[in-house]
């Protein structure tokens, strides 16, 4: 299964998408008997598949003799999950103070994912398109995120953008007026570091589990003059812009989503 | 190796074809999604940075002051009158304080390269009217799509005092290749102040501790040999 094809996938994901792709008369019961052996109560099940809890290894195990799949393509998504829970909840107490356990945070990352992707679904150089065929995109997206997707991303997503400035609407046409989004309030800001957290844990276990060869993982380092790293890093700005624009589809070609994630911190 | 129930293997026979089918529809429908992406973007925490800019943006397009979390910036040839948040001990007159640049927003500009260098430079001038004397003036400069502001330099009297002043501005013409648009920022100090010398690149004016800016935007960079 691709499993690229959403902004930001989890394990809960893969289990509802597993059943529903069995065939209408798999209920949550049957499917918890006789697909998975009773080895997990309806109820649970449920849960799981909402992101309430979390299955266990054992459990996505057989989900994946289920599916004739490796149980390390599944188990990676659980182990994300896990970790990016643990970041949110740690995140959320950094940021606000307050000690909230929830997948609220999760849900959060969703919305900061779609805005990347209603961003790059944009020309560039600024070109208007018709409003209806990026809103169409933007569904696609959305919609790929399965139905326990919070509900109004669309409207949430576009309001963002257009209190952020970054698109322009009229006369049933949209275009781009800036391509840097910036996380400002506490909620904004916690959603897109779980963002940046999912990006960096799916490529950490990507490279290190999965062995992926299309993932690129490296750290590079030098040793520079304190008064130098503000030139650095605008000089390191300006290459990725250069690189990003000059890589990114044509209007019309087919290509993946890439996601280029970029820290640097002196010690 | 885990097997199934005998009564259950016709289902995940089935539902492998299903899989087989949903994989060749998910990636029709990665095609359909991909296919509309025609850009690219990024996204960060840097809002202090958007506020500056947003600043710039409405003080060019609107004229007047805005004030970014105790950094004021104004557009050019402001009266500094009933303008909160300004020092007035640079100021002589509160009703008549002003200052003019040149080259002034949405100018089109010739920087001239030297030919063994990968530089460019502009000339910067400014003329400042009721100013305190001893009050100081520097320039930086910062393009579209960077995130710093060059290190400023020192606006120098062109001849005598209280006449205009003026600065080069050297560029990088690697960066207007990238982008030709560029802002100035004329970055205002009282006497016995922090002057910002030698302090290097930095990604917000406010890092300047500038007590106000003048800036300008929207200049396009055009290289010209120098004779």
């Amino acid at each position: 299964m691709d499993q690229k094809a959403t902004p930001f996938k989890g394990i809960k994901d893969i289990f509802y998408q597993t059943r529903v792709l069995m065939g209408r008369e798999y209920t949550l019961k049957r499917f918890a008997s006789e697909i998975l052996g009773g080895r997990v109560e309806a109820v649970m099940l449920s849960y799981i598949e909402k992101g309430k809890r979390f299955p266990t290894e054992a459990l996505v195990r057989r989900l994946a003799q289920v599916r004739r799949e490796m149980p390390e393509t599944l188990l990676v998504f659980l182990w994300r999950d896990r970790m990016l829970y643990a970041f949110s909840r740690e995140l959320h107490k950094a940021i606000k103070g307050e000690d909230q356990a929830s997948i609220k945070g999760l849900e959060q990352a969703e919305v900061a994912a779609l805005i990347s992707r209603a961003i790059a679904a944009l020309p560039d150089d600024g070109t208007w398109i018709p409003l209806t065929r990026w809103q169409a995109d933007l569904n696609r997206s959305i919609l790929s995120l399965g139905a326990n997707r919070p509900s109004g991303l669309l409207t949430t997503v576009m309001d963002i953008l257009k209190t952020q400035g970054l698109i322009e609407e009229a006369e049933g046409k949209v275009r781009r007026l800036g391509g840097h989004y910036i996380a400002e309030s506490p909620d904004e800001k916690h959603a897109l570091a779980v963002e940046f957290c999912g990006i960096f844990t799916k490529g950490l276990l990507g490279k290190v589990v999965l062995k992926e060869q299309k993932t690129y993982l490296r750290n590079h380092y030098l040793q520079i003059p304190e008064d130098q790293i503000a030139a650095f890093y605008q000089k390191l700005n300006a290459a990725v812009n250069q690189l990003t624009t000059e890589f990114a589809s044509e209007e019309g070609e087919a290509g993946k989503f890439l996601n280029v994630l970029i820290t640097s911190s002196p010690s | 190796m885990y097997s199934l129930h005998p009564a259950h293997r016709k289902n995940v026979t089935k539902m492998q074809s299903v899989f087989q089918t949903a994989i060749s529809g998910i990636l029709y429908l990665v095609c359909i999604l991909i296919s509309a992406c025609a850009g690219s973007g990024s996204s960060g925490f840097d809002a202090r940075a958007k506020a500056e800019q947003n600043a710039i943006a409405k003080v060019t397009k609107e004229g007047g002051c805005v004030d970014v979390e105790n950094t004021v910036i104004c557009a050019p040839g402001v009266n500094l009158a009933n303008v909160s948040g300004i020092n007035s001990d640079f100021l002589v007159s509160e009703n008549a304080a002003r200052l003019s640049i040149e080259p002034v927003s949405g100018a089109r500009v010739s920087c001239l390269k030297n030919s063994d260098l990968q530089v460019c430079q502009i000339m910067v001038s400014v003329v400042p009217s009721d100013f305190a004397e001893g009050t100081q003036f520097f320039v930086s400069a910062h393009f579209k799509d960077t995130i710093s502001w060059s290190n400023p330099i020192v606006l120098r009297p062109i001849s005598s005092p209280g006449s205009s002043l003026s600065a080069v501005l050297t560029l990088e013409t690697g960066s207007i290749m990238e982008s030709s648009g560029f802002q100035i920022a004329v970055l205002v100090y009282g006497e016995n102040v922090l002057l910002p010398e030698n302090q290097g690149e930095v990604p917000l004016l406010a890092d300047f501790f500038p007590e106000l800016v003048y800036a300008v935007a929207a200049i396009e960079v055009e290289i010209v040999p120098n004779p």
